[in-house]
């Protein structure tokens, strides 16, 4: 292959920043959002027990039949991992959670009914878990959850899909501005593309270069992101510790991996898509004529 | 069959103005060709249908056994990359320096930066633009801009050179040199070489084959 991305120099500089610029707001509310993301799945981790749904047996049901429900929970869709805990782990719970004796209660027969522990795979599907759980007839009772779940489940939820639809919309956004660029750069270069096409060039020779400036673009501005966003944590949860320190903040450090593999990874692939729409664009254009 | 056929070829653009009417012609490989015609007869025309800028209304064009009228566009790179163009209207960038409208062949065709730099050196001396080598396209005169061009024709040793009214903007002198140069090429490489010119003081100062149009017709072969 010639280098043909040397074939168009001379670049419009304005274009470039253009599209340089709605790249790396994209990726820097992108960073904001895996930010959130995983600072809440981190508060999830830590309020695991709220996140647990608790299904009851009856206390006269036989071991087969717990174990028959076990097996079916398990089956079911949503569900993570489920754990049985049987009448004497159910004790020993409440008499360390007391800090009691066995000789304490006095009890003849175990008054503890065997129950399962059942997680959900993604914390926001916790609630529909649940309703799940309670069409089993085998079950007494189910419940789950302190008295906030419900409501950090609404805001974890609306989290996922607000930040979802802003992101695919600031996508959408960013992949129009860098389409437009390149399309301006592409018209900008008539002269050349012609001069190149009679010359014998081929299709990719002449596609090669705006290719390569899309991604170039994408990835500059990416990794400024990337930067500026790493630069911006490193602040905020400097801040967050001190001011709260008893809150779960996550590490700084776990930040730089994930963000550095989506800021490269998207920005780049945004830049190719939105010249790869562009030559597309022109060239359905220039056959019509 | 010829090196180049053209078989019951019409032309007529949209606008209605039929520009080439049954033009039936052959010429053979490392042939010397003038195309001569006034003004409007169709030899820009006759040339766009070999580097497949136009297609004929009807007829067919043939080059070294390849009908080039039916060519799939994805083709269109291999055809044109063995061509030598002189474009009546010239088609330099006039941005780029003399020396990267020069070798823009040679990057098409992926030649490598040091070959293309002696090419090019060779090049500059035959069309004697070695003290422009760096200059930008659009400072040239016009008369140096149809040599650049011309040695963009060559540059890549083309089998087929097509110019069309390459000496439109030189002086008589110039003008000698310059399809004297084209001559040498012919002589030189076996090419085959086709000029359009109106100019009659051209056509009688070399020992070529006389093609001549008339209001689209070919009137003498
Ligand atoms: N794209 C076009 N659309 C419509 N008519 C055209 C087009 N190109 C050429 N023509 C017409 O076709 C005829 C032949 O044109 P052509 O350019 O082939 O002539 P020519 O012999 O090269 O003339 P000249 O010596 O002035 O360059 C002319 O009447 C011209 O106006
Ligand atoms: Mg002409």
């Amino acid at each position: 292959m010639p280098k043909s991305k040397e074939a168009f120099h001379h670049r419009g500089t304005s274009y470039i920043v253009m599209g340089f610029l709605s790249i790396f707001i994209t990726q820097l509310l992108l960073n904001l959002f895996i930010f959130g993301y995983l600072e809440l799945e981190q508060m999830g981790g830590v309020w695991q027990s709220s996140f647990t749904i608790r299904a009851f047996f009856p206390e006269e049901v036989s071991p087969e039949v717990v174990e028959d429900v076990k097996e079916k929970v398990k089956a079911l869709p949503l569900v993570g991992e489920v754990k049985l805990v049987d009448s004497e782990e159910a004790k020993s719970r409440f008499l360390s959670y007391f800090n009691l004796q066995e000789e304490d209660l006095g009890l003849e027969e175990n008054p503890f009914p065997p129950s399962l522990e059942v997680q959900a795979q993604r914390v926001e599907e916790l609630p529909f878990l649940a309703q799940e759980l309670e069409k089993i007839e085998e079950f007494e009772e189910v419940f789950y959850g302190g008295e906030n779940t419900d409501a950090l489940l609404r805001f974890y939820r609306f989290f996922l899909t607000a930040g979802g639809l802003l992101l695919l919309a600031l996508f959408v956004f960013s992949l129009l501005v860098v389409t437009t660029v390149i399309r301006a750069s592409i018209q900008a270069r008539e002269t050349e593309i012609e001069v190149w096409n009679l010359m014998g060039a081929t299709k990719r020779f002449i596609r090669a270069p705006f290719i390569y400036q899309g991604v170039m673009e994408g990835l500059s501005g990416g990794v400024t992101a990337f930067v500026v966003s790493l630069v911006f944590f490193h602040f905020l949860l400097d801040f967050l510790n001190t001011s709260f320190p008893l809150f779960f903040w996550i590490n700084w450090e776990e930040l730089i991996l994930p963000l550095g593999v989506v800021s490269i990874l998207m920005s780049s692939f945004l830049g190719f898509l939105g010249a790869l729409l562009a030559c597309n664009s022109i060239e359905e254009e220039s056959a019509k004529k | 069959m010829g090196f180049l056929e053209f078989k019951k070829v019409y032309k007529v653009y949209p606008a209605g103005v039929k520009a080439l009417d049954n033009v039936n012609l052959s010429i053979e490989k490392g042939e010397f060709v003038f195309l001569w015609g006034a003004t409007g007869a169709g030899k820009t025309t006759l040339m766009k249908l070999i580097t497949r800028e136009e297609l004929p209304t009807s007829g067919e064009v043939w080059l070294e056994r390849c009908k080039i009228s039916s060519l799939e566009d994805r083709y269109l790179p291999i055809l044109r990359r063995n061509l030598g163009v002189v474009f009546q209207d010239l088609k330099l960038v006039p941005h780029w320096t003399v020396f990267e409208n020069l070798i823009s062949p040679l990057l098409v065709l992926g030649v490598k930066k040091r070959d293309a730099h002696r090419l090019a050196e060779g090049i500059l001396d035959l069309v004697h633009l070695q003290d422009k080598k760096h200059h930008k396209t659009e400072w040239l005169s016009g008369g140096e801009k149809q040599k650049l061009c011309l040695g963009r024709a060559l540059i890549h040793r083309p089998h087929l050179v097509l110019a069309d009214e390459p000496t439109g903007n030189l002086d008589g002198a110039t003008a000698l040199g310059l399809v004297g140069t084209l001559f040498e090429f012919s002589e030189r490489s076996g090419a085959t070489v086709i000029i359009a010119t109106h100019s009659e003081k051209l056509v009688n100062r070399f020992p070529g084959r006389l093609v001549v149009l008339d209001k689209g017709k070919i009137i003498q072969s």
